[in-house]
């Protein structure tokens, strides 16, 4: 299964009915998830790539985009 | 009720002015003379309210059952909105790492502003912060209530029973409404502990 597909089915769980946009932050300014549904979207992605998220919040807008790039280029 | 609160806001303020008489002894100084509870195995996620001495009671705890993560939310001027979400979301990923590697983590469940559960407390219903609850639900690990108070000028711990609930849509309303229900239990026990935020919390 392609990395995209995986981070976006992982962000589609926690946001049931709403179209995905990979360039929209993950938060309320963008497909609306709360602080909780981003820290579980990070350590699902964490344990199915087996790589770190954390360093992606140390700056401001996450996106599925950003999110399957650092999933891409750590493993 | 209100003679109670004022009694608490001048009693903070005097311990606040010995402390400063003191020669403002640091943190550490001060929580050699803790009363902490007996408490069962970390990892535990350590639920706690604006009451008292509260920043003792991560160092307190460290010093008895391991590693302790404790997460403190401040009001920063200027902070957007998008910032502010991205501190929590930090908070919330660190806390679950640090309890899947075996600490545990003390949490404040009247946070400023959060996402919430509103359940029963006193005659109406108060909102408290689900980031403890999620956690829970993530990690498995129990919610340990738990407030500081001083006695004289020692700090006393008070913790409930370890909250666990079963899996279920409605788990972390059920861990909220328990740990709800101690909080109050211990402020009618203990009317002199309600402070100013708590209030607020009620009125909510």
């Amino acid at each position: 299964m392609d990395p995209s597909d995986v981070v976006r089915a992982i962000v589609q769980a926690h946001a049931p009915g709403t179209t995905l946009d990979e360039e929209l932050p993950l938060g309320a300014e963008g497909l609306g998830l709360d602080s909780i549904a981003i820290a579980e979207v990070l350590l699902e992605c964490e344990e199915r790539f087996g790589a770190s998220c954390g360093q992606l919040l140390e700056s401001d807008g996450l996106t599925i985009a950003r999110l399957v790039r650092h999933l891409g280029a750590a493993t | 009720m209100s003679r109670s609160i004022l009694r608490s806001e001048v009693r903070q303020n005097v311990l606040i002015y010995w402390w400063v008489r003191s020669g403002r002894p640091g943190l550490r100084e001060l929580i050699r003379e803790v009363h902490v509870p007996a408490l069962p195995k970390p990892p535990l996620i350590v639920g706690t309210f604006h009451l008292g001495p509260l920043t003792a009671i991560g160092a307190a705890l460290e010093a008895r059952i391991g590693p302790v993560f404790a997460s403190v939310e401040r009001r920063r001027v200027g902070a957007t909105a998008a910032r502010r979400e991205r501190r929590r979301t930090r908070t919330l990923y660190e806390s679950a790492r640090f309890l899947r590697a075996g600490g545990s983590v003390v949490i404040a469940l009247d946070p400023f502003v959060a996402s919430c559960i509103r359940v029963p407390f006193f005659a109406g219903t108060a909102p408290i912060a689900r980031g403890a609850f999620a956690l829970s639900r993530m990690t498995g690990a129990p919610i340990v209530p738990m407030v500081a108070r001083w006695r004289g000028t020692r700090v006393e711990l008070v913790a409930g029973e370890p909250l666990v609930a079963a899996d279920g849509p409605d788990r972390e309303y059920a861990l909220a409404a328990e740990t709800a229900r101690w909080l109050e239990d211990y402020l009618r026990a203990n009317p002199e502990e309600i402070s100013l935020r708590i209030l607020g919390l009620m009125q909510r």
